[in-house]
């Protein structure tokens, strides 16, 4: 279970590096985001990200496009199984 | 989504959590139950998680306000190559079992491509279908596509198992020994520069 885990956070930094640090192709940089849900989040970490980026990323990446973050949304992970942290 | 409930006493992989975010067990094939509608809904790798997506997508279109989005970030299955590298090799017969395998436990993994198809069906307007790909390794030419694929080899490596050990034992009969012998032989595959395999990645945005 944990191995599928760290896969799934693995295949995340795969996502990110492909879309060069982004979480989404859609346009809604400039849309005033107010709910937003994340379906079969896995272990949470594209809605904790999308969130807000934590500084550990920011300063062990080199990725320079990190404009995804939206610490003003409200981000509603969901999922059948319960591997999000609290 | 009719009892949603915020969990957990597992082992955490996020360090922290922002205080905006939480999460919900739900199945997502339920009645939506929400009180409230959304600007943007995303959803990521779920070609495997429903019985029918077209539900899914119905129930994020009710969901989303007037000129809100919907993203989905998905794997076509199975990988393909880009030359006559795969025939005779393991990895060939690795995609054919699991086809077999999701056909008799009546599991269908391949409607990554019907997604746009099925959004324009529900009323979605502005489908933007936007392809990409993964190399499986470090075979591709470019510097870029060399990083990409070392990340999805060791993606597909370390996933292997948990795709397949289900389907081929339970779906086609296999013993769990056979199984290993065969994902041993796929991992020596993946793990040659002579295989030129990829994953094809479709996000669509509505």
């Amino acid at each position: 279970m944990q191995i599928e885990q760290d896969r799934l956070d693995l295949q995340h930094h795969l996502f990110l590096l492909t879309l060069r640090g982004k979480l989404h192709l859609a346009p809604i940089e400039n849309m005033q985001l107010h709910n937003v849900m994340d379906i079969g989040t896995g272990t949470g970490i594209w809605a904790a990200d999308f969130g807000i980026i934590p500084l550990s990323f920011v300063f062990f990446s080199n990725l320079s496009h990190l404009a995804s973050a939206f610490p003003s949304a409200n981000v509603l992970g969901t999922d059948l199984s319960p591997i999000q942290p609290e | 989504m009719s009892s949603p409930s915020i969990v957990n006493s597992l082992p955490l992989t996020l360090s922290s959590v922002p205080p905006n975010c939480h999460f919900e067990i739900d199945d997502a094939e339920d009645e939506w139950a929400f009180s409230y509608k959304f600007e943007y809904i995303h959803g990521r790798t779920l070609a495997w998680c429903f019985k029918s997506h077209v539900t899914v997508f119905q129930s994020a279109f009710n969901a989303l306000q007037p000129g809100g989005w919907l993203e989905v970030q998905d794997i076509v299955i199975p990988s393909r190559c880009i030359d006559d590298s795969m025939p005779g090799t393991a990895f060939e017969r690795w995609i054919d079992l699991i086809k077999e395998g999701c056909i008799a436990l009546g599991r269908d993994f391949g409607r990554v491509p019907q997604y746009k198809q099925y959004l324009q069906e529900i009323g979605f307007v502005d489908v933007v279908e936007k392809q990409l790909a993964w190399p499986i390794g470090t075979w591709a030419r470019t510097r870029r596509m060399k990083m990409l694929g070392a990340w999805c080899k060791e993606n597909v490596l370390s996933g292997l198992q948990g795709w397949t050990m289900a389907v081929l034992t339970r779906g086609l009969g296999m013993t769990l020994a056979e199984v290993e012998l065969l994902l041993m032989e796929v991992r020596n595959d993946i793990n040659s520069s002579a295989l030129h395999a990829y994953v094809s990645d479709v996000s669509i945005s509505i």
